[in-house]
């Protein structure tokens, strides 16, 4: 507990800071409101919406004709195959979170695992690691993604996996690996080897500590490539039995070829949904990169 | 200096063969069937087995890996094997040039906008940094295939309209790629040696370039020499065919430049000589374009290169998103024929370049910085 406190002041000053950062608190808000989106949808399809004409993938509403604008029954309308449009939406919200926290995850990990290994081993070790992470650079992840998701049918899950894992290997490991090696070299860290802490004590309390902001802003820099890449697989036809947004926006341009005019209900509040999700973890990042100096 | 470039290059080259081997294996690996499977309904079971043995694609993992090494380093891009059935080498040699074409175009354009929004955002009160900001990071996300359609929609009546008055008859094949390549390499000299120019200029006397002057400048000497070898009008008729890519990954990529070049002069607006500059009374944007600017763009260049990869991506997405017959729409054509070696060769092209670019920075920051790469 006496070890604790201090831990979490700083990381409440932390957030303050971030909170009263114009971009930072603009992304905050942004992702807090669709987290309550993904989290309203369940709610909603057992109270109010438990028709099936508000499924997100199969709901038919009979009584119209399709596209339709938005009215009381359905608040956004309904798209080109007769689904709610407003029941999409909130439905896409959550295969985005996983890719989204999947990747931010993967990436951080996989960025300090291998960065703190290269740097606190050094040598061979580090070699091998430094030559694989500059392979890894070489490939642009969102690339890669959509290159195996082309021809896999990729679960939310695997695919920020797949995400993370590219880019965390890639450039977050590269990035951390010098920043370690910068930490390394503190005289704090020659302070705490002098009063005899062991290699572990030193990498747990003193490296790593220094280490999650520059993590952080990765793993913020990651999910926006993950979103985007995700839409792109979805729009590309991938992953099209689940409600996202991707399918939404391609059937919006797909359908506007027909009938003459351009469904906008479903296409601009799909486009707005994913743009203004990847903008709010991006925004979190300039934040941190204001506040902090880092680049 | 040269040993330090050639070390790097060789770190390099040891790279790119890491890279490509684990990218071989992981896309055979994750992608299931081969080059055969989608056309196995028309096919018997012999035949399948006989066209298996003759494109090579019977043999172990580790064997393919290096005959297509093999293929691309003695015989160049698009020559594998497989790349024998549909004329690989002349569709990548072409969609290169064509990606080559829009990537030179409009990353010029972004990074003029970018970091002129950047430096203006910085010098500015903080409302209208922040401001520009967000508009930064707001084009940033957007979603390539919706601003490709968006300027598809409001373009497409007005693009054909223009090609009808420029009259240029429509160039094909070898033609069209020779022209492509000719324009991406003119666009990319004119800008060196304009750049080179502005510095000159800056230095030497009291005049310094704007942003838009300078593309001027650019289109102008570009637009010059095209005249020159007579091919001005189909020139001009393939910018227009391209610009809805280009303008879209203008759109898409201007925003990163601007908030890395409003971080990296918000820097330098607090050192101790622009205090001075503006206590002379200096014009406040003299200030700004010549006394910071110069200064506040390393980081931005350091960044580009950093962040080469994800607009390659950006550029593969958007390629696709519009149907411009770039790399990114030849590597979806390939993954969906499943004609890995061409997919390979596309990926190793974009790796390489990458490589490439990042080499020459490494030079140019050795011979800029004499801490690297020399022993202490």
């Amino acid at each position: 507990m006496r070890r604790l406190r201090p831990r979490l002041r700083r990381l409440g000053s932390g957030f303050r800071a971030l909170v009263t950062e114009p971009l930072s608190a603009a992304g905050i808000s942004l992702i807090v409101l669709f987290g309550l989106g993904a989290l309203t949808h369940p709610l909603l399809r057992a109270t109010v919406w438990r028709h099936n004409m508000y499924n997100p993938v199969t709901g038919f509403d009979l009584s119209l004709a399709h596209p339709s604008s938005p009215s009381s029954v359905h608040l956004l309308g309904t798209d080109v195959l007769g689904r709610d449009v407003l029941s999409m939406v909130l439905a896409g919200a959550r295969p985005a979170w996983v890719v989204a926290l999947v990747a931010a995850f993967v990436t951080a990990g996989v960025a300090l695992l291998v960065g703190v290994f290269g740097a606190g081993l050094g040598g061979k070790v580090d070699a091998v690691l430094s030559r694989v992470s500059d392979g890894f650079l070489l490939l642009p992840a969102p690339v890669f993604v959509l290159v195996i998701s082309e021809q896999v049918d990729l679960e939310p899950l695997a695919f920020g996996l797949v995400y993370g894992l590219v880019t965390g290997l890639g450039a977050g490991a590269i990035v951390l690996r010098s920043q370690a090696i910068k930490v390394m070299a503190e005289p704090f860290v020659d302070a705490a080897r002098v009063a005899g802490g062991r290699r572990a004590h030193i990498v747990v309390h003193h490296l790593i500590p220094h280490l999650i902001p520059l993590a952080a802003l990765y793993m913020l820099l990651a999910v926006v490539g993950a979103l985007v890449a995700y839409g792109f697989a979805a729009f590309l036809g991938q992953t099209a039995r689940t409600a996202n947004w991707g399918s939404m926006i391609y059937d919006g341009i797909t359908f506007a070829g027909y009938g003459g005019h351009v469904p906008w209900n479903s296409l601009l509040t799909a486009t707005g949904a994913l743009s203004l999700f990847a903008a709010g973890f991006y925004l979190i990042s300039a934040g941190i990169r204001e506040i902090t100096g880092l680049r | 200096m040269l040993r330090y470039g050639a070390r790097r290059l060789f770190v390099g080259i040891v790279s790119l063969l890491i890279f490509t081997f684990v990218m071989f294996v992981l896309v055979e690996v994750l992608i299931p069937g081969d080059y055969v499977t989608p056309s196995r309904l028309f096919l018997t079971g012999q035949e399948i087995a006989e066209l298996r043995a003759k494109l090579g694609l019977d043999r172990p993992l580790p064997v393919r890996y290096v005959l297509w090494l093999k293929a691309l380093v003695t015989e160049g891009f698009g020559s594998t094997d497989i790349g024998t059935i549909g004329g690989d080498a002349e569709e990548l040699a072409s969609a290169a040039w064509a990606s080559a074409l829009v990537f030179v175009t409009s990353l010029g354009i972004a990074y003029l906008l970018g970091s002129w929004l950047g430096r203006v955002a910085a010098w500015r009160r903080r409302a209208t940094g922040v401001g520009l900001s967000f508009l930064g990071v707001f084009t940033y996300t957007l979603f390539p295939p919706f601003v490709g359609f968006l300027l598809g929609v409001l373009l497409q009546d007005k693009l054909v309209v223009v090609r009808k008055a420029l009259g240029a008859a429509t160039v094909r094949g070898d033609e069209r790629t020779a022209l492509l390549a000719t324009m991406s390499l003119t666009l990319l000299a004119a800008s060196l040696v304009v750049g080179a120019t502005a510095r000159w200029v800056r230095r030497h006397t009291r005049f310094s370039f704007r942003a838009s002057l300078a593309a001027v400048a650019v289109a102008a000497v570009a637009g010059g020499y095209w005249a020159s070898v007579g091919a001005l009008r189909s020139a001009l008729d393939l910018l227009v065919v391209a610009l809805v890519p280009t303008l879209a990954f203008v759109i898409l990529a201007f925003g990163d430049f601007l908030l890395v070049m409003r971080t990296s002069m918000e820097g330098v607006l607090t050192q101790p000589y622009i205090q001075t500059a503006r206590a002379k009374g200096l014009p406040p944007g003299r200030v700004r374009d010549r006394h910071a600017g110069p200064n506040a763009v390393p980081p931005v260049l350091a960044r580009f290169v950093v962040g080469l990869p994800y607009l390659l991506a950006g550029l593969v997405i958007i390629e696709s998103a519009v149907a411009w017959e770039g790399l990114g729409s030849l590597l979806f054509a390939a993954i969906d024929s499943q004609n890995m070696p061409l997919t390979m060769d596309i990926l190793v092209l974009i790796g390489g370049f990458t490589l490439a670019v990042r080499l020459i920075a490494e030079v140019l920051q050795a011979a800029l910085d004499p801490r690297i790469g020399r022993p202490a």
